[in-house]
């Protein structure tokens, strides 16, 4: 696609006004911009014709002929355009587009975007047209490329979405420890050899599986220390930092967010760093209480650490509930860092949801 | 289409079911775009498969031929154990009829191409990558691809159904008819019960699990109950963030497999 817009990432360029660059705030969109969707409510719309169509044509992209499903969606549109499911049709078309002509599917996502952002589809639209965006081979070097942490290496065309480093590195650190702990003996196939990465000496090996001793045993005060003075001493070697991490992960009696927590501030490495922020946004029952610490540890970074900051946006987006949607709505609107805020409105857009929805449109409209 | 239809199909390519057997599955064809379509598939399938009299190849050596029984039996058993979709029923008979015509067939031929017919199948369309790879003589690797194949089919067509299911509208202006979606959950519940089996990673593992809590619901919703089951779906949507999940493991899958090739 030839894209005369800045570097920016793919559904916030459409989303947010297209001159805001980097360290720029979001001015909001004139409404003349858009096409307000006037569609007849749900409750005015008794028998709705082109139900039947819809339904017809879901069926068909269910099944993947999508060429047979845009035909359905096409003839929705042109007999009932004043349906209530033209949106859907419209969605639908662009989602059938896909597969056999991309850069279409990308001006239909848009003219989506544009037309109908009260649509249930506008989340949807938003993170399906960032996926397919991010992968233009016809993207500038360095446009719309993010370099997701934990996954360096990034050539034009190649397909990623934002941040999929984090996922990666988590699964890594999983995988990692189902081996060590001589857990499933199998990984998706792609990360199947991330199992072989690690040689360690019978010693550290030893003291690893003392350690994953100490977090099967019940839990007392004497385990606790054990295991989070290992966690903290940076003079250990990271696989034995990890395991003692990994072993907390499991205890609910003691304070083991403190412990992450405190790697993630203060630790000297970057990767420890990682996995205590993904441990935080796993541990304990209590959502909301994962992403205060979370927002808490994210506003008590420094801006230089980029990184940290992108993994933390990342896992309260794995969190997804009402209290994450807010922060990232905040970060969309207001981050100073561009990334972030291409990364957040990625995120809202894949949570999808009425709450997210409702942030992406008041992003929309740059409140 | 009927699940008798779709047993048939194979049959049918192999001409062996009796002749008014063959003008009522004829009649049923030329009506039913559906069938016809995987019929279409059926026989792309079976083309990529040497034909009788091919001879053995020689490229491949005594361990791989040791083996290669071994692993189609094994693949056989797991596909049965975990039940079966027209797809894989297939696929099991295709890879039966290679074994149990090994006289006639070439083995080695046939292990590469299941290979072909593998990615064929599961991703209903030609796919130039597996038989190019078959033709330079990679050594097969049929379970770990399909398993890869499999997940991430799966994962893309749980996606389009949450989403189908997340903005269905629920207003009681029209009956909801669940009729597609719940075919669609079924053949994806069965589908989960064979990705468990191959005892994936742990956060794939939980993501297939909160899945199939998801799925069995709508499997089993029923019109008059259509929309606080459709309430009841999307609270465990929501409740389990899994879009974003679905959304972020699929990306994951695909960066993961590029790092891998281009290793």
């Amino acid at each position: 696609m030839k894209t005369s817009m800045l570097p920016l990432g793919a559904a916030l360029a459409v989303i947010l006004p297209l001159s805001a660059g980097y360290g720029q705030s979001a001015a909001p969109l004139a409404e003349d911009q858009f096409t307000w969707e006037t569609a007849p409510s749900r409750g005015e719309n008794k028998s709705d014709a082109g139900y039947t169509l819809y339904k017809e044509g879901y069926a068909l992209v269910l099944e993947e002929r999508y060429a047979a499903a845009r035909k359905k969606f096409e003839e929705l549109l042109a007999k009932y355009p004043g349906s209530s499911y033209a949106d859907d049709a419209r969605y639908w078309t662009a989602y059938s587009l896909k597969n056999s002509d991309r850069e279409k599917a990308i001006e239909d996502y848009k003219r989506f975007i544009r037309e109908h952002p009260k649509s249930s589809y506008f989340d949807d639209a938003v993170a399906d047209l960032n996926a397919l965006q991010i992968e233009m081979p016809e993207m500038p070097r360095g446009a719309a490329a993010p370099t997701p942490p934990g996954f360096p290496r990034r050539a034009p065309g190649v397909p990623i979405a934002p941040n999929t480093g984090n996922l990666l590195r988590q699964l890594k650190r999983e995988i990692r420890h189902m081996a060590r702990s001589g857990g499933p003996a199998h990984a998706p196939a792609p990360f199947a050899g991330w199992r072989e990465e690690e040689k360690l000496d019978d010693a550290t090996r030893l003291k690893m599986d003392a350690l994953y001793a100490l977090g099967e045993t019940k839990e007392d005060d004497r385990s606790f220390s054990t295991l989070r003075d290992v966690a903290l001493d940076t003079r250990q070697v990271h696989p034995l930092r990890e395991a003692a991490m990994d072993a907390l992960s499991g205890f609910t009696k003691h304070d083991a967010l403190s412990v992450f927590v405190e790697i993630a501030q203060k630790d000297t490495s970057a990767d420890l760093q990682g996995f205590a922020i993904d441990y935080i946004g796993e541990h304990g029952t209590d959502k909301n209480q994962r992403v205060t610490v979370l927002e808490d540890l994210f506003r008590s970074l420094p801006k230089s650490r980029a990184d940290q900051r992108r993994t933390i946006v990342y896992t309260i987006a794995d969190v997804g509930n009402d209290r994450a949607v807010d922060f990232l709505k905040r970060v969309a609107l207001a981050d100073e860092d561009y990334d972030l805020r291409r990364d957040a409105v990625y995120y809202l857009g894949s949570i999808g949801g009425e709450s997210a929805r409702s942030a992406l449109y008041d992003i929309l409209k740059g409140h | 289409m009927s699940a008798h239809v779709r047993d048939m199909l194979f049959d049918y390519l192999s001409g062996e079911i009796p002749g008014e057997e063959t003008a009522s599955l004829e009649d049923h064809l030329a009506q039913c775009a559906s069938c016809r379509e995987d019929l279409r598939m059926l026989r792309e399938a079976v083309d990529v498969l040497p034909r009788k009299g091919t001879l053995p190849s020689d490229e491949r050596d005594e361990q791989f031929w040791r083996a290669f029984p071994a692993e189609v039996e094994a693949r056989i058993t797991r596909r049965r154990n975990a039940g079966t979709s027209l797809i894989a029923d297939a696929a099991d008979r295709i890879t039966s009829f290679i074994h149990f015509n090994g006289a006639q067939l070439v083995a080695g031929s046939g292990a590469l191409a299941l290979i072909a017919l593998a990615v064929l199948l599961f991703h209903r369309a030609p796919a130039p990558d597996a038989r190019a790879t078959a033709e330079k003589g990679a050594p097969p690797s049929i379970t770990v691809e399909t398993g890869a194949v499999k997940f991430h089919d799966y994962l893309k067509k749980s996606r389009v159904l949450l989403i189908g299911v997340s903005n269905l509208r629920t207003d009681g202006a029209i009956p909801i008819d669940l009729s597609v979606e719940r075919r669609q959950s079924r053949e994806l519940v069965h589908e989960a019960r064979g990705l468990n089996r191959d005892a994936m990673d742990t956060r794939s593992a939980k993501l297939v699990g909160d899945l199939q809590k998801i799925l069995i619901v709508l499997a089993n919703s029923d019109e008059k109950h259509g929309a606080p089951d459709v309430e009841i779906i999307r609270s465990g949507i929501r409740h389990n963030n899994l879009l974003f999940k679905i959304r972020m493991t699929e990306s994951a899958l695909t960066a993961a497999t590029y790092e891998r090739d281009t290793q």
